[in-house]
């Protein structure tokens, strides 16, 4: 059963709120690619799985429209890794695609409330 | 750990991808691989499970080069508010980073400020004094429309120096100026309050404050009516004298004061700080002398001054031809005087500053060069550290990092070094500033204007930014341009052959180029100096005492006067310590103060615009034993001859040897004035040598003494030739003189001060180019020392392996020093060139040496070589001591 659902989850719930997960993600602080990937799974408790060929071009998209940048960042004793922070024009896509997921959210919630009898 | 890269790679070839892009995504995709195999070893897969498992992720990743196919293929534009606000973050980014760097070396950060603020602080204290000086506008309404009226032409003495009614013509009869005024220079004896000074002043007409817009900070100031003969005589004090004299307080309004003897009312203070060209204390309204036949309102004496103010849309030009038609009109209506004489106008502006400005341009020179310099030792620094970061800057090229970001992450490094540099430098420079105002004599620049002020704050904050950019752009654009292939593979370097050595003795040559031209200034300055004190000013000037004072003409008429002069000196040389004493009209270095026409008898007239003038000086008879002037012929003038019967005159050498050439010019006759003068003609009784009466650069005038009763002037001058110091007997000398007169106040200066003043501007110019010499001679030997140190450092490889295959440590001492010196000559070479040029702008400041002086080249030359010699000694002995195995082994 949770592998079904999670499939499901996959394909039609992934595409519409892809970019609001990764976006929320990087509000609180800068993150690299695999800690991204990996919070998406943690706080979904494994119902929303990202792997290189779904994150990376998310990523690189949202890069491109500057919602997100990403750096370099070198701490010591490790290797350097690509660090990505929302941007003031992605904080502003943030509130908007929340606001939106939250209207959509009510509204679903409105249609599928058992009617009372 | 596995090698993702090749796996990585092959999957993205056939997108052929940027090098640089590619290599970010392959370091990025690859990390994620790792961390993700970690997990799974973590989570106890086995290492072909985690690697299989892996490998399924990165075969999974359709969607990846899909969106970068599309990422190639795609013109998509980060919209521009998002591009911007990356800049400013990048900045912000940059500028943390930048700190970081420069807090992790101190050293070199501190080497750096202290060299720029250095060179700042030089360069803002000189803008200062420029600043005030000329830059500033001058504090008058329409100010670059002031004018002075001159006379020109052969029947004239200094251009400023007009006659009254010259003036009066010049006014009336042209078209040119909305408002002309007149004022007489004078000095005044201030008596009648607590203690008595002698002042300058002037005597002014009413309009003469209004013209340059004063307002008095309290009562007023002259109107038409104060200025007129008979008038009740007023006067207005300057703030200083209100403060010192009268405590500043304001009921001095209404209160009398004595001037030269007479009564003055003060009816106003004028506002602190208000001068025109010097400081005056006491100003009193000229009409008060305009009685008939008074010395002022003859056409013949020329010791007024007029301003003038250009009507709006009249040029400079169209006055002067204005002026030159009118004193066409005077020269025929007025022969006897005017003949021989023209009029013109000069901009206030430019004769203000007419003294001071080649020595100020001098200057902004040379603080122009010792910034250069110092932004090229900075440079070389930043070199040398970019060169030490070559690695590390490599292979983030390589790993895609962009050049322009690299660049601009530079760029504000040396930004934030300007910045600590420009705030240290305008510390410096405040210090200076202050230091200046000492150094610089009052009279040259109106130092209470010499501050640390708006425009010489952001004078500092301009040439900050602008070393900033100088010294960092070179090292950016080097670094930028690194061949990452290159310089990765590159191990070792030869000695002087890579691109930074290359950069860094180009900008050696120039640091010993502009220390040269510096040198060669301050050389030359020193030379002039040296020169002006051999000079031979015509007399003695050693243990002479002088002294000045008025002898107020409502007091003293002529014959008063001369007694006074006959007791005066006979009271004084019966002081212990005092050989002779003398009166006389003109002190020397001070310029004469009756120039006049004179005929020759026996002679035809010559025509009217060519008849000579001299200076005629009254003296005591024993004025030439007094001042040790030798006697050429004939004799000096007896004491019987004092009352000037006969008619005679003692002529200096030029004077003979102009009118007489040849011959004996005893018993030969001369007399003052013009073709019709009904002066006496006088027998030369004496010739006696030339002295230096105008200044020691300008050649001795045409000079005749005259007996002392006809000195009419009431400035009295007095010479005392004393046993030993002079100024030891000032005190005597003076109570001497106020037991004549106790209200007359006197000035006393040794003849050494005077002629001490008489070098001031050389002097001045000196003691700052040497001062800036010195400081570009030892940035010069620093850079020289720190790029050859870092050379010897850089090559320990090459050092070694020739010390190895048999290199004696003579070679290697030699090799370097050969290496530090190339520059240094090379330099020396361009800097002679250089100052060839340069040194014109010091023309007007030299005597006795030309701007090419060869002796001052060589020596300049010498001394700088010998400073790079020592520069480079230091590390060619640390290269001798290289050990040859340590230094193969050295990567």
């Amino acid at each position: 059963m949770t592998h079904i659902v999670s499939r499901m989850f996959d394909r039609e719930l992934k595409k519409g709120s892809a970019e609001l997960l990764v976006l929320s993600l990087v509000e609180a602080r800068p993150r690299h690619g695999y800690e991204i990937s990996k919070l998406i799974e943690a706080r979904s408790n494994g119902a929303v799985k990202f792997n290189i060929g779904s994150l990376y071009p998310l990523l690189y998209r949202l890069e491109r429209r500057g919602w997100i940048q990403g750096r370099w960042v070198e701490k010591a004793g490790q290797r350097r890794r690509r660090y990505y922070r929302l941007t003031a024009a992605g904080k502003k896509m943030l509130a908007s695609h929340r606001s939106t997921w939250e209207s959509f959210v009510a509204a679903i919630n409105r249609i599928t409330e058992p009617e009372q009898a | 750990m596995p090698e993702w890269k090749h796996e990585i790679r092959r999957r993205l070839a056939e997108l052929k991808l940027h090098p640089t892009r590619e290599a970010a995504i392959v370091e990025e995709v690859e990390q994620h691989l790792a961390d993700y195999y970690a997990e799974m070893l973590a989570g106890g897969a086995t290492e072909a499970e985690a690697y299989r498992r892996s490998l399924d992720e990165l075969q999974n990743s359709e969607e990846l080069w899909r969106e970068l196919r599309r990422e190639q293929n795609s013109e998509t534009v980060i919209p521009e508010s998002t591009q911007r606000r990356n800049v400013i973050a990048n900045l912000w980014q940059d500028v943390r980073f930048g700190s970081r760097m420069l807090v992790k070396q101190p050293g070199f950060t501190l080497i750096a400020v202290i060299t720029l603020a250095l060179g700042i602080g030089a360069n803002t204290a000189i803008f200062s004094v420029i600043y005030a000086v000329l830059l500033r506008p001058l504090p008058y309404p329409a100010a670059d429309r002031l004018v002075l009226l001159t006379t020109t032409g052969t029947n004239s003495d200094l251009p400023t120096y007009v006659s009254y009614p010259d003036y009066v013509d010049w006014r009336d009869r042209t078209h040119s100026f909305d408002d002309t005024a007149c004022f007489v220079d004078d000095v005044f004896n201030v008596t009648g309050i607590e203690s008595a000074v002698a002042v300058d002043g002037r005597r002014v007409s009413s309009n003469f404050f209004q013209m340059l817009g004063v307002k008095p900070q309290v009562g007023r100031l002259f109107a038409p009516s104060d200025d007129q003969a008979g008038a009740v005589p007023t006067a207005t004090i300057s703030d200083a004298l209100w403060h010192e004299k009268f405590g500043g307080d304001n009921a001095v309004i209404g209160k009398t004061i004595t001037l030269d003897g007479s009564l003055f009312t003060v009816i106003g203070v004028l506002p602190p700080g208000f001068q025109l060209d010097r400081h005056d204390d006491v100003f009193v309204p000229l009409g008060l002398w305009f009685v008939p036949g008074h010395n002022l309102l003859r056409r013949d004496n020329q010791s007024s001054h007029a301003l003038a103010r250009l009507k709006a849309g009249v040029t400079l030009k169209q006055a002067r031809a204005e002026l030159a038609v009118v004193a066409a009109q005077l020269e025929h209506e007025y022969p006897q005087t005017n003949r021989g004489r023209s009029a013109s106008a000069e901009k206030l502006s430019d004769l203000l500053v007419k003294d001071v400005r080649p020595v100020l341009l001098v200057l902004l020179t040379a603080v122009g060069c010792v910034l250069l310099i110092a932004c090229m030792n900075v440079t070389n620094l930043m070199l040398v550290r970019a060169a030490g970061r070559e690695t590390e800057l490599s292979v983030r090229l390589a790993l895609g990092a962009r050049t322009g970001r690299i660049i601009q992450q530079m760029l504000t490094e040396s930004m934030l070094i300007a910045a600590l540099g420009g705030l240290a430098g305008l510390l410096l420079g405040a210090w200076a500033i202050k230091s200046l105002s000492r150094l610089i004599p009052g009279t040259l620049v109106q130092l209470d204007q010499v501050k640390l002020n708006i425009p010489v704050l952001l004078f500092a904050l301009g040439i900050s930014a602008l070393t900033g950019l100088l010294f960092g752009l070179l090292p950016a654009l080097r670094t930028a341009r690194t061949n990452p292939n290159v310089s990765l593979k590159q191990g070792g370097r030869a000695i002087g052959r890579s691109g930074w050595a290359r950069a860094r003795k180009s900008l050696l040559v120039a640091e010993v180029s502009l220390a040269l031209v510096l040198l060669v200034g301050a050389g030359l300055m020193l030379r002039t100096l040296q020169q002006l004190t051999r000079v031979n000013p015509g007399f003695d000037a050693a243990n002479l005492l002088t002294l000045r004072f008025q002898l107020p003409n409502n007091v003293y008429d002529n014959e008063r006067r001369l007694a006074f002069f006959r007791e005066c000196r006979t009271r004084l040389e019966a002081l212990p310590g005092v050989r002779s004493a003398s009166f006389v009209m003109s002190l020397p270095l001070q310029g004469a103060s009756w120039n006049v026409p004179f005929m020759v008898a026996d002679r035809a007239a010559p025509a009217s615009d060519a008849i000579p003038h001299a200076a005629f000086i009254p003296i005591s008879a024993n004025f030439f034993a007094t001042m040790a002037i030798p006697l050429r012929a004939g004799r000096a003038f007896s004491e019987a001859e004092m009352n000037d019967t006969p008619a005679v005159t003692v002529i200096n050498e030029s004077l003979a040897r102009r009118l007489w050439p040849g011959q004996n010019a005893i018993g030969k006759r001369l007399r003052q004035g013009g073709a019709d003068s009904k002066a006496a003609w006088r027998e030369v009784i004496g010739v006696v040598a030339d002295v230096k009466l105008d200044g020691l650069e300008q050649e001795a005038p045409l000079q005749a003494y005259l007996p002392l009763a006809l000195h009419n002037s009431g400035t009295v001058k007095l010479v005392v030739r004393t046993d030993g110091e002079p100024l030891a007997l000032s005190m005597s000398v003076e109570q001497t003189i106020h037991s004549l007169d106790k209200d007359l106040t006197v000035e006393t200066h040794s003849m050494d001060e005077l002629l001490g003043n008489a070098m001031a501007r050389q002097r001045l110019t000196l003691t700052l180019l040497a001062i800036l010499a010195v400081l570009a001679l030892s940035l010069a030997g620093i850079g020289i020392y720190g790029v050859m140190s870092y050379a010897v450092t850089e090559c320990r490889q090459e050092l070694g392996i020739r010390l190895a295959l048999g290199a004696t440590l003579r070679d290697v001492l030699l090799l370097v020093l050969v290496q530090g010196m190339k520059p240094t000559l090379i330099g020396i070479g361009l800097g002679s060139v250089a100052a060839f040029a340069a040194t014109r702008l010091l023309r007007g400041l030299l005597y006795g040496v030309a701007p090419t002086d060869p002796l001052t080249f060589a020596g300049v030359a010498v001394l700088l070589s010998g400073v790079a010699l020592v520069a480079c000694w230091v590390p060619a002995r640390r290269a001798t001591k290289v050990d040859p195995l340590v230094a193969l082994r050295y990567e």
